[in-house]
């Protein structure tokens, strides 16, 4: 029995100490790939931190990122998880299938089978007019006009729809047939307020410097379209715009049906792929028209081997699920970038182009070849004629900076999330755009961008 | 510090173990437990640590008042001096724990606008107030002779494998350990596997139940219906009993590594027949607390047990929580009690098991939502659920509560973990004394250990319930 006991607690003490010491060895991780986020390190003992408890929960979650193997023991519990939510689906979706077929054959029985119910509704328009003819005329113009905007994805329009989906957990689903990842569509009541402190700060803006031009791009994505219950209303986007003023020129990447959003978006990401952001461009560039800009000649780019698995497979931590990774190119007119103040190039477009690219597992190639997310990212094209702008934005905006920045003199793109931590002094409106004689202003984002505290500008 | 964290488990616990066992004489063990305890407790509440230590002067200083009066045959004296102790022990808890519950319910009773303060409940104050305060009772009824060295007294109080939640050990349980305990290699190893068998209990079956509870109850986009509220409350009933009989599992297994000896808390109080039954195997360490420093005190059985049962379950109603759920869940325990003891007794002796055993089970899950359900008007809506019933499509299962399939798997485990299946299992395999069964009891709690690591690294979920009382 003593030897035994001797033994078990030998091994147990190995097992300890082998971790203990092989983390050590190792030395301190700063980035998990798979996670796509930098790591927790061992924090410095002060008697402060210690006394708030900070330093406990520091050093705890440091422990946790810092263990040997820390990444693949992640993944191995993901995958328990998921195998199990895998199977507990399969056999609930067999279940209800086999109840469909059942409830199905019965109702043909008695009823006949029954027709697709999918409807679109087109928003109505009311014109007052006196004479029936004009009044006729102008309604086909204007009939045509929506239609053509419509066509063209600028203007909204309502949509019913059917479709499977399977859960995969974490909040996330799956379209079963384009296997897209979805989340839930977010509710007015989740951002009304956030919503109204947004766009009063616009409209606060807008109202102290009249002399510029106000421009707002919504993008909508997965989280304005109800794809559990089949709807598209625009709810989100026509509640935000609601609450800006005339003084803003608005649109949005309007997504009018589900194959819009299969259409624009990566499977695996919540950003906008190469089609999503080239509609993108040619969005801003409608939204911008009176500016008469030449629309560039963009070419896509299928970067030939690189698999992109995106923040909703990380976060569901399954990465068989992968996108083809493809970037947008345009011959650009010579200029300059400057990244927080230093001159520097912005993402790796060449490099990928050139196959020259990391092929790990979990890379973000989206935030590597397009570019990342800084507080300050500056063109400067030198084509003195031309306005300079300021667009407040997010991490969607990388692959199109350069190409909305070409039309103009010098282009600001500031991401309010990171512009206090790297700039000097803090961000303030009435002085950027003073010193950096700035005409137009764009706000450009989805919609936690808009419902986000975070990105409110101060003046 | 809670076990089932990688600073307890690779920094703390063998730091602790290390200088505990290079340290020679027991005077020195015992200075290592206790500035190790202070420094566990210390981990999650750097403030509140004075406090307990302040209670645990209290107890020490009126404890040695009680001996010298009753040395002196002052009995008056030394009642002045525990009723000065109780006042102080129960005060601090009264304050912390009380204080705002009271003011809020006078507020809205008198119609007054009295400050609460909002204070943090220092974490494991009921534990270490009634150890403490059994140990002063005991001194004056002259079951104890009082402790003159602070250190030995001071480390039965904070004694960290104890200390935060439970089980309530008392002083004349570990009198003799604490001063002259061994500490030997087979005592070391059986605590050491009962501690994993804990920490597998809380990490790997406690926080998946818990995490599919707080899923169903915390989802407000859809009504649950009657199927999903009884999958939570059976959840939460598999989670409370796993995370705190997994954390006394891991308390009394630390406990033999260093020499002692705590009695045991739970023993499978889901295989009970009757609430009274389930009452005896469910933390036993409190009931009989109240039973021995409540119940008797106040008459037992001989005069007005009605009144009495009442008033102890109110006050363990009271002592889990500042809240009306608590003692509405107290008294309803107090009033099954009753009626089992004065209806119903002959009439279960009667029944087949299975019916007892439903029972049992079915008014010990309604007594988990009265105690996890803290809004009254939430708890009767989901009370009326649980027995009206109300539909929920499969579909909306799987929308509305997709991550609780992550968990559910888990449920097996828990049901089987209940019984006394596995103990006995590895009680026969133990006494078959083949070396081959032995490797495979081994193997097995070193795969618990490696389980744990994984869920402990891959999760973040981690949150001990009974840290709140």
């Amino acid at each position: 029995m003593r030897v035994r006991n001797i033994i078990f607690m030998s091994l147990v003490g190995i097992i300890f100490l082998s971790i203990i010491i092989s983390s050590l060895v190792r030395g301190e991780k700063e980035i998990s790939t798979i996670e796509n986020r930098s790591l927790s390190i061992i924090p410095t003992f002060s008697l402060d931190k210690f006394l708030e408890t900070d330093y406990q929960s520091n050093l705890e979650v440091a422990l946790t990122d810092q263990i040997i193997y820390g990444d693949r023991v992640k993944l191995l519990y993901n995958q328990i998880k998921n195998n199990n939510l895998d199977h507990i689906v399969s056999l609930l979706k067999r279940f209800e299938e086999e109840k469909l077929i059942t409830s199905s054959i019965e109702e043909s029985i008695i009823e006949g089978p029954e027709e697709n119910k999918s409807k679109i509704y087109l928003e109505s328009n009311t014109i007052h007019q006196e004479m029936k003819s004009e009044r006729d005329r102008i309604k086909r113009i204007e009939k045509e006009n929506i239609e053509r905007l419509i066509s063209m994805g600028r203007l909204p329009q309502n949509s019913s729809f059917e479709i499977s989906i399977t859960p995969r957990g974490s909040g996330h689903y799956e379209l079963d047939e384009t296997k897209h990842l979805i989340v839930r569509k977010r509710t007015s009541k989740d951002a009304d307020k956030l919503f109204e402190s947004k766009a009063n700060n616009y409209n606060l803006i807008a109202k102290n410097y009249p002399d510029l031009s106000y421009y707002c791009y919504y993008i909508e994505s997965d989280v304005d379209i109800d794809f559990i219950n089949g709807v598209i209303d625009h709810e989100l986007v026509n509640l935000f715009f609601g609450k800006l003023n005339s003084s803003i020129n608005k649109t949005a990447l309007y997504l009018n049906e589900p194959t819009d959003y299969q259409n624009y978006f990566y499977k695996t990401d919540h950003h906008w792929d190469v089609k999503g952001q080239l509609k993108g461009y040619e969005d801003i560039l409608w939204i911008l028209n009176d500016k008469e800009f030449d629309t560039l000649d963009i070419e896509t780019k299928l970067i030939e081997g690189a698999t992109y698995n995106g923040s909703k497979s990380r976060t569901i931590s399954d990465f068989k699920l992968k996108d083809d990774f493809s970037i947008l190119i345009s011959p650009l007119d010579d200029h300059e970038v400057y990244i927080n103040g230093v001159k520097s190039n912005y993402g790796l477009k060449k490099r990928y182009s050139e196959g020259k690219y990391s092929k790990d597992i979990g890379v973000n190639h989206y935030g590597i070849a397009n570019g990342g997310d800084f507080g300050l990212v500056e063109y400067r094209f030198n084509q003195p004629d031309k306005g300079n702008i300021l667009v407040f934005v997010e991490s969607f905006s990388n692959p199109v900076n350069e190409f909305i920045a070409s039309h103009y003199n010098n282009a600001y793109f500031v991401d309010l999330r990171y512009y206090d931590k790297s700039i000097n002094p803090y961000f303030d409106f009435g002085d950027f755009v003073d010193s950096k004689n700035i005409d137009d202003v764009m706000f450009m984002g989805y919609y936690f961008f808009y419902a986000n505290d975070r990105f409110l500008i101060n003046d | 510090m809670v076990f089932s964290s990688l600073t307890f488990l690779f920094i703390f616990f063998p730091i602790t173990l290390i200088v505990y066992f290079l340290t020679s004489s027991r005077k020195l063990r015992n200075i290592v437990l206790f500035i190790s305890s202070l420094i566990f407790y210390a981990w999650g509440e750097p403030i509140y640590v004075v406090l307990m230590v302040f209670t645990t002067l209290n107890n020490y200083y009126f404890s040695l008042f009680i001996q010298k009066a009753k040395d002196n045959d002052r009995t008056k004296i030394s009642k002045i001096y525990l009723v000065l102790s109780l006042i102080i022990s129960l005060g601090i808890l009264g304050y912390f724990k009380y204080y705002d519950f009271l003011i809020v319910n006078l507020n809205n009773l008198l119609n007054i606008n009295l400050d609460i303060h909002n204070l943090p409940l220092p974490i494991g104050i009921s534990f270490y107030t009634f150890q403490s305060i059994s140990y002063t009772i005991d001194v004056y009824r002259g079951k104890l002779k009082a402790q003159n060295k602070f250190i030995v007294l001071g480390t039965y109080v904070t004694l960290f494998p104890q200390l935060i939640a439970g089980p309530i050990v008392r002083y004349s349980t570990i009198e003799e350990e604490l001063e002259n305990r061994t500490e030997t290699v087979d005592m070391v190893a059986q605590g050491l596997r009962r501690f994993i068998l804990g920490l597998g209990k809380k990490v790997i079956i406690a926080n998946q139940m818990g995490f599919i509870a707080d899923n169903i109850f915390n989802n407000s986009n859809t009504s649950a219906g009657t199927i999903m509220i009884w999958i939570a409350l059976l959840a939460y009933t598999f989670q409370i009993y796993y995370d705190f009989s997994g954390y006394s599992d891991m308390a009394i297994g630390i406990g033999k590594m260093i020499g002692f000896n705590f009695l045991e808390n739970f023993n499978y109080p889901y295989i009970s027949k009757s609430i009274t039954e389930f009452w005896r195997r469910w933390h036993i360490s409190l009931s009989s607390w109240f039973r021995d420093y409540v119940y008797i005190p106040l008459g037992g059985n001989r005069h007005h047990a009605i009144r009495n049962i009442l008033i102890v379950w109110l006050l363990t109603g009271l002592w889990h929580g500042a809240n009306w759920n608590y003692i509405v869940w107290g008294v309803y325990y107090g009033l099954l009690l009753l009626i089992e003891k004065y209806i119903l007794k002959e009439v279960l002796l009667r029944i087949p098991g299975i019916i007892k055993y439903l029972y049992t089970m079915i008014f010990v899950v309604i007594g988990w939502a009265l105690f996890r359900i803290e809004d009254l008007s939430q708890l009767f809506q989901i009370l009326q659920t649980m027995f009206v019933y109300e539909s929920i499509s499969l579909r909306t299962v799987m929308i509305e509560y997709q991550d609780i399939f992550y968990a559910l798997p888990y449920f097996s485990l828990a049901i089987i973990g209940s019984t006394p299946l596995v103990k006995n299992s590895m009680e026969y395999f133990e006494k078959t004394k083949r070396k081959f069964n032995h490797i495979i009891i081994d193997l097995y709690h070193i795969s618990i250990l490696f389980i744990v690591v994984i869920f402990l690294v891959g999760d973040t979920f981690n949150p001990f319930i009974y840290f709140k009382f």
